[in-house]
């Protein structure tokens, strides 16, 4: 398989995890059913996937990359978090509290660090000697 | 939803230096730094030769210790930027967070530079990479003094602190 689309795959399937778990424990609420699908095509798989995890990442030990990862990977969620809760208003956050914070604003900052870690994951397990072949 | 509040001409440039400025051009910078040579100096650089090893191994040892610390300082600029817009009074926590941050790596940074001879008048105008790397610092210093001094004047800082402490009571004391 090729490289970009293995980024691309697991970077989606951590999407499909992440969007089953908020669901399940309603940390955000879509305000349409295209959302999600947009969020975890375009946002996981190839914004921080591809974009971020394949092309910063790819040929370099993840030791080294990974804070490089996490900071592009953070910056960028935190400005689609931001132009989320100023402008595109997709998605809500419900008054549950997440990790005892309840007001949007500051869910809002907590998950766009979370963003951070797509692509350290996503490069991670890219890595693991099961996909690269690299096996015993 | 954060509800909508309508931030002034100068939080929304600050905002855009915070994110921009700062968070962008942090994340650019090591991405080129790891990706290219760009943002190396020519002795640095991969065709460089073996005499030049030593000097390499210290620089490239120094400045690969940055990227952890220098992706706090962005984070934490990002997250400024976001309640800066929100008109938020935690814009000035994590502004003044990032702005230390910032002015600490920078002056490390420098002062290595400085004891290393990289900044020499000769070294600085026969290396390009070494030019970019005193922009970057100057940039640095500059912007980080800038934001902290807005910061500490911004009514935000104000506002957060009425609200967390009480008013004393009338005397005697």
């Amino acid at each position: 398989m090729p490289e970009p689309a293995k980024y691309l795959l697991i970077a989606i399937a951590l999407g499909v995890a992440s969007e089953l778990v908020a669901r399940v424990l309603r940390i955000w609420v879509y305000r349409n059913v295209a959302s999600p699908i947009l969020n975890v095509l375009l946002m996981f798989g190839v914004v921080q996937g591809v974009g971020v995890g394949w092309l910063i990442g790819a040929h370099l030990p993840v030791i080294s990359i990974a804070p490089v990862l996490l900071m592009t990977g953070a910056v960028i969620g935190i400005a689609y978090e931001g132009l989320n809760e100023f402008r595109l208003h997709s998605w809500s956050w419900p008054e549950t509290g997440l990790l005892g914070l309840t007001r949007p604003i500051d869910k809002a900052a907590l998950v766009g660090v979370a963003w951070g870690f797509v692509p350290v994951i996503t490069q991670a397990i890219a890595h693991l000697p099961a996909l690269t072949g690299r096996g015993a | 939803m954060t509800p909508q509040r309508h931030p002034g001409l100068g939080d929304r440039v600050h905002a855009g230096v915070l994110l921009f400025g700062i968070a962008g051009v942090i994340c650019a910078y090591w991405i080129a730094f790891f990706l290219t040579d760009l943002t190396k100096p020519d002795f640095a650089h991969a065709a460089a030769g073996p005499a030049l090893a030593p000097l390499v191994a210290v620089y490239m040892g120094f400045e690969s210790a940055f990227p952890l610390a220098d992706g706090f300082v962005a984070i934490t600029a990002a997250i400024a930027a976001l309640y800066l817009w929100a008109g938020d009074p935690k814009a000035v926590l994590f502004g003044l967070v990032s702005g230390g941050g910032l002015l600490f790596l920078a002056l490390i940074d420098i002062y290595f530079n400085v004891l290393h001879g990289f900044y020499t008048p000769a070294m600085l105008a026969a290396d390009s990479g070494m030019q970019i790397e005193a922009v970057i610092n100057v940039g640095c210093v500059g912007v980080a003094i800038w934001s902290i001094w807005r910061l500490w004047r911004h009514t935000g800082r104000k506002v957060g602190w009425d609200e967390a402490v009480p008013p004393r009571p009338p005397g005697p004391y």
